[in-house]
């Protein structure tokens, strides 16, 4: 293999693990505005803010990162339940959700950047050296390795796609809270508490942000605006994966990172963030006639089910 | 074609700018510093963003997020066009508004028809938008290509960097056009369809009112002015790179001051934009920038959550009561 | 009865991805004829006026009005051209006054009046329907028939030639059902063509010269409403086959 190829496919694997990661993150995004309504974009500065806490735990109070994992995530329910308790006491619509987390955005960015500083911090040195270490693939695939936070990503990312899905499709509490996304009404006929569900299932989706974090943590160096950078894939990948549909997200998030990766090697790297941008657009303005009419008949729904909500 | 709704503001307009405009030289009588006039300029600029946004976004409820996108471009065509064409500056600041115009009226054909495209959609494609555009000038050479503008180098260019008067003047005469045109607007039929729409857009169509039409206009003329306001802040930045010309906050603040100060009301944005504005000169002189941008994202939730209406939307319940 | 077809839908289709509303929808309305439009829920009246107000491009068939093709044109074209419609649930502008909200059908109607004229004939519009004295009052402080005739006006300032009432008797007590049955008698013999979808088939029989009955999608009879009542088809679609053939 000619180190050309090699370059490429250690890129793309790279791509389906780093995406893998985003992907934690773009599930749960994609599971709060599919089934809760709500656009939630502090989402990704959960993450980050996650990320944050989990280097000060790990490098300041040299904790083991599952200890770290441990402390994070009742922190991370409990933001996501009181910031769902907001919601629905303000009795906020979708779009209202989009400007009060963009709020919520920059309100956390500019406290981690208070808090931390804005330079760059990494992980790497108070990590146990298990984690340091590159695996390298048996032969004959010896030229590739992967680094142990990112198969950690990649093995969690499907573990939680998995729960996710079972917990949805397979259990009765998981019927109940699809049912609640359609017909909130009618759902509650058949004793699903709207309130209660609403927010088990916001701190349920904060913590997997907290998953995330830590992850991130542990792969790579995190400074303030990362969320921001973050962004158009996270939001590209939940819209192409349907929303609501976390398996779809998780998936779009490893293909969009993947072929940014592949692109970056031949291309000009910089150019990179206009593909998930462009997917995006051009996915959206290409929807076919049903398809626009099945968001116009959503969105009305959306508005008419506010009101009906207990 | 200015009816009578609007002519009743133009002499309030015509005297509101003559004072303004006598301001500086007040200013410098009593021996007060440039950072007065500054201060005015930014206020100006600010104004004319929260405002230009507001009499398409505030007025329509299509809450664009690609503001950032008109005024970058405005800025970036207005040191291409002065850097590499050697335009004269009284041309190239106008040119900026008709460029980032023309791509508002261009996304608008396409985006406007399709009716996926309302509420949050929107919302996002016009903050991909700005991704976008910002990623092709970061990588056209003649435009960026990395390594960010330096207008010093503009023949010409001299008599508006020297003191901060002429871009006082010239963002003080864009500023009230600006506003003139948010004032004439509210009080017109175009005020009228664009608050219809923003209530129930396909009761409007069916009531004969071309909604396509006004929204694509609007928008662009929305963008006009993003893009033309861009000119002075290019000149007085004197440095550009993409990073901080089509940063996301910017066009966060100027949804910020106008829903704060109130988005169905012409006046609203102007309110929001002063107090923001001079807030934020204030809150710099004290602890870090962080912690003025947590103030703002703070003030700006709460707004939406306990007074979505805005002062301005106070203003006016006080006024209708009898 | 003036024999000019006014209105003519020839096998309209409308498919909402797998769910086929309108199934080879057939129907035309003479001008200056009460036509009512029945038939059992989910039969498509409603997506039927959708359709012929423009807010749905059909999937398949035409529409064509006053002899002109007009399928798939936007709602403002068919507002100008003459065709109003009032909605199942009424849905005016909240941000804006009773009055305002008949305004704007003067103001971007057929022929755009000014501000001001718009407003004076909005006072007429509202007087003909009796909510003269409440033009100043916000929209949330009318009462359900209120609001019904407020959609009502708001459709007549659009001066049409053809007007969809969908469902305008819904909701409201006997004295109310007379005051609208009165009022579109009076439409009526202003020369309005009108399309009367209702559920109240007795109201609807009435009023109406011709029935049409839709079901499934479908235009299953369409005459006298005497005639059309005892159809053994239109009775089998509401109360079912056994009914029917006994």
């Amino acid at each position: 293999m000619s180190p050309d190829q090699i370059i490429l496919l250690q890129s793309a694997l790279n791509g389906i693990l780093v995406g893998s990661l985003l992907g934690i993150v773009a599930m749960g995004l994609s599971l709060s505005w599919g089934i809760l309504k709500i656009a939630n974009f502090a989402h990704l500065s959960f993450a980050l803010l996650a990320a944050y806490l989990a280097y000060t735990l790990i490098v300041d109070l040299a904790l083991h990162p599952a200890v770290a994992l441990l402390l994070i995530l009742p922190l991370m329910f409990g933001i996501g339940v009181g910031v769902q308790w907001l919601f629905l006491h303000f009795r906020v619509s979708t779009f209202t959700s989009l400007l009060l987390t963009f709020g919520l955005f920059i309100v956390l960015e500019n406290l981690i950047t208070y808090v931390w500083s804005a330079d760059t911090i990494t992980t790497r040195q108070a990590l146990p050296p298990a984690l340091r270490q590159a695996i390298r693939f048996p032969p004959p695939l010896e030229r590739f390795f992967v680094l142990p936070p990112d198969l950690l990503a990649f093995a969690s990312a499907l573990a939680l796609a998995g729960l996710v899905h079972g917990v949805l499709h397979h259990t009765n509490w998981g019927r109940g809270v699809r049912a609640m996304a359609e017909d909130p009404a009618m759902a509650q006929v058949f004793g699903v508490h709207y309130a209660r569900e609403a927010l088990l299932l916001s701190g349920l989706v904060t913590a997997t942000a907290g998953v995330a974090g830590v992850l991130i943590a542990l792969k790579m160096p995190l400074y303030p605006s990362l969320a921001l950078a973050w962004l158009g894939i996270v939001v590209a990948a939940v819209i192409l994966g349907g929303l609501g549909n976390p398996l779809g997200a998780l998936v779009a998030t490893a293909l969009l990172i993947l072929i940014q990766n592949i692109w970056s090697v031949r291309m000009q790297p910089s150019w990179a963030p206009l593909f998930a941008f462009s997917l995006f657009v051009l996915y959206l303005v290409a929807q076919p006639q049903e398809l626009r009419r099945r968001w116009q008949g959503r969105r009305r729904l959306a508005e008419s089910r506010r009101e009906a909500r207990p | 074609m200015i009816r009578g709704g609007a002519r009743r503001g133009l002499l309030g307009f015509g005297l509101a700018g003559g004072l303004l405009a006598l301001l500086p030289g007040l200013v410098a009588g009593l021996g007060l510093g440039s950072f007065w006039t500054t201060l005015g300029f930014q206020i100006f600029v600010w104004v004319t963003l929260a405002v230009s946004w507001n009499f398409f976004s505030g007025y329509s409820g299509y809450a664009s997020f690609g503001h950032g996108a008109f005024f970058g471009i405005g800025m970036y065509t207005t040191a291409t066009l002065l850097v590499r064409g050697s335009v004269p500056v009284a041309l190239a600041l106008p040119m900026a508004g008709v460029v980032a115009a023309v791509l508002a009226w261009l996304v608008g054909l396409v985006v406007f028809r399709l009716p996926q495209f309302r509420g949050e959609l929107f919302s996002l494609l016009t903050l991909a938008m700005t991704f976008i555009v910002a990623t092709v000038v970061n990588n056209v050479d003649w435009l960026d290509g990395g390594g960010g503008v330096f207008l010093r180098e503009a023949p010409g260019i001299a008599p508006w960097t020297d003191n901060n008067l002429r871009l006082y003047y010239a963002t003080l005469a864009i500023a009230l056009l600006c506003v003139y045109l948010a004032y004439a607007i509210y009080h017109t039929r175009w005020g009228q369809a664009l608050f219809a729409i923003r209530d129930d857009e396909d009761v409007a169509d069916g009531l004969g009112v071309p909604t396509l039409r006004y929204k694509i206009g609007t928008f662009a003329l929305s963008a006009f002015f993003a893009g033309l306001v861009g000119g002075p802040q290019a000149l007085f930045l004197g440095y550009l790179e993409t990073a901080t010309a089509f940063a996301v906050t910017i066009p966060l603040l100027a949804l910020m001051m106008a829903i704060l100060g109130g988005a169905t009301v012409w006046y609203g944005p102007v309110l929001g934009a002063v107090l923001v504005t001079l807030l934020r000169q204030l809150l710099t002189q004290g602890e870090t920038a962080e912690l003025n941008q947590i103030a703002i994202g703070l003030v700006f939730i709460l707004t939406i959550l306990f007074m979505p209406q805005g002062l301005g939307g106070l203003i006016e319940a006080r006024r209708q009561r009898p | 009865m003036n024999p000019e077809i006014l209105l003519e839908c020839r096998q309209v289709r409308m498919a909402f991805g797998g769910v086929l509303a309108l199934n080879h929808t057939d129907l035309s309305v003479y001008r200056g004829e009460i036509l009512g439009l029945v038939g059992p829920n989910g039969s498509g009246k409603t997506t039927l006026i959708n359709v012929i107000s423009g807010q749905y491009r059909p999937t398949g068939g035409q529409i064509r009005f006053q002899g002109a093709d007009v399928t798939g044109a936007r709602p403002n074209h068919l507002a100008h051209l003459g065709i109003a419609r009032t909605y199942q649930i009424p849905r005016p502008f909240h941000s804006f006054t009773v009055l305002d909200n008949v305004a704007m059908a003067w103001m971007f109607g057929r022929r755009g009046h000014s501000r001001e004229e718009a407003r004076r004939r909005a006072h007429e519009t509202l007087a003909f329907v009796g909510l003269a004295e409440k033009g100043h009052l916000a929209v949330d402080q009318l009462t359900l028939h209120e609001r019904k005739f407020l959609e009502l006006a708001r459709a007549l300032a659009l001066e049409p030639q053809l007007l969809l009432l969908d469902e305008v008797l819904a909701g409201l007590n006997p004295a109310e059902v007379e005051m609208g049955l009165e009022l579109i008698r009076q439409l009526h013999r202003q020369g309005i063509t009108l399309v009367f979808v209702e559920h109240n088939v007795g109201a609807v029989a009435r009023l109406s010269h011709r029935l049409a009955v839709l079901n499934y999608g479908e235009t299953i009879a369409v005459g006298p409403p005497e005639a059309v009542l005892q159809d053994p088809a239109v009775v089998a679609a509401y109360l079912g086959e056994e009914y029917a053939a006994s």
